[in-house]
């Protein structure tokens, strides 16, 4: 009797203990600090004909000289200081549009949906979460003049 | 879009909320309007303000006196035992640690405070704490990442609104987290996607194409890293 009353015990105290537990920590969780970034989003031609490399994009070097283009010309920057919510929008050459919204911005990463219109039309829509000081790059659409890629790259705010 | 249209429509654009063909208008009137863009400007300012007010008043909170307060009250308290029938004040332990009071006391609760049956009891409690806690820590710490798309996967279709469209949930999980994880895509009917990660610039490419594959940049003739 006495050790189904300590087995009984043991349950009640591993509730009261798992719960504060799961409360504390999911509360440190959605208490994490919103963080403010800054997005970093470029528009770039690329073409396939020998040709230039625009210093411009000296940082974006390493990411697109793997891709199978020859010349590349930064044709439009976009920089957005964001936290969660807030978004950022840019008009893409090629009658593209766009838009990024922050759903969450941490110490740690940022969550992002993606929308790239063009013509009026949806052509990727995405949810993204990045870790500080990644990026993605999106190959879009081509144009008469070339490819248009889009590059975004996340940076915490320095204080 | 005109300047009276976009100033109702205001704050649904700078929180995001507008349809995509209304954030555009939106945003090319923004950029050819001065007025209005200084309108938005001034509006994300003042958000700015409001969030940095409030997180400074969050922060200034002094929390570092907390736990001292808390065994100073402990300290005052005495336990109520539930063993006898009137509740009395009693001295559980001859030299009671801090741990000690507070097993005894949730050994109140439970009516177990007797010298016999406390250890098993104790024991017991820290075990389950130790499990609750390892379960909320480490199952956080292993995130994964769901859909990844991999470099020789392109793309099945579904819609984005009325036209027909492309949605990638992928399956696999990988236990391991990465620089940029994709939760979710949709592409435009007509075309593919493929993606990949560089690891050296930390930067995930997303590689939208047609359907048709010719616009010359298959899995094939590319050395695609993983």
């Amino acid at each position: 009797m006495r050790r189904i009353a300590n087995i009984a015990s043991v349950g009640l105290l591993g509730l009261v203990f798992a719960a504060p537990a799961a409360i504390v920590l999911c509360g440190v969780e959605i208490a994490q600090a919103e963080e403010t970034s800054i997005l970093k989003i470029a528009a770039v031609l690329a073409t396939k004909e020998r040709g230039s490399f625009d210093p411009r994009l000296e940082p974006l070097r390493s990411d697109l000289r793997s891709l199978p283009f020859r010349s590349y010309a930064l044709l439009a920057t976009q920089t957005c200081t964001v936290s969660g919510g807030d978004q950022c929008a840019m008009n893409v050459p090629s009658n593209g549009f766009l838009q990024v919204t922050t759903t969450e911005s941490t110490e740690t990463h940022l969550k992002l949906r993606l929308v790239l219109n063009q013509e009026n039309r949806p052509v990727v829509n995405a949810d993204l979460k990045l870790n500080r000081n990644a990026g993605i790059l999106i190959k879009s659409s081509r144009t008469e003049g070339g490819t248009v890629l889009i590059s975004i790259k996340t940076s915490p705010v320095t204080q | 879009m005109s300047c009276n249209e976009f100033q109702a429509n205001l704050d649904r654009y700078i929180d995001g909320e507008l349809i995509p063909t209304d954030m555009r208008s939106a945003a090319q009137h923004a950029s050819a309007c001065s007025s209005c863009e200084t309108l938005v400007t001034s509006s994300q300012q003042l958000s700015a303000l409001l969030t940095t007010a409030v997180t400074d008043r969050v922060t200034a909170v002094d929390v570092s006196g907390l736990w001292k307060s808390i065994e100073a009250k402990l300290d005052q308290d005495d336990f109520v035992t539930a063993e006898s029938g009137a509740p009395r004040h009693v001295s559980l332990f001859t030299n009671p640690s801090p741990w000690r009071r507070f097993g005894g006391w949730v050994g109140a609760l439970v009516g177990t405070t007797t010298e016999g049956s406390f250890m098993p009891v104790r024991l017991g409690a820290l075990a389950a704490a130790a499990a609750a806690v390892a379960l909320m820590v480490v199952f956080p710490a292993t995130e994964t990442e769901t859909p990844r798309v991999g470099p020789a996967t392109t793309a099945s279709t579904k819609s984005i609104g009325p036209a027909a469209s492309s949605i990638i949930m992928a399956a696999a999980a990988k236990s391991r987290v990465r620089p940029v994880r994709i939760d979710s895509m949709e592409v435009a009917a007509g075309r593919n996607v493929t993606t990949w990660m560089r690891p050296k610039t930390k930067t995930r490419v997303i590689w939208v194409g047609d359907s048709n594959a010719t616009e010359g940049f298959g899995v094939d003739n590319l050395s695609l890293e993983r």
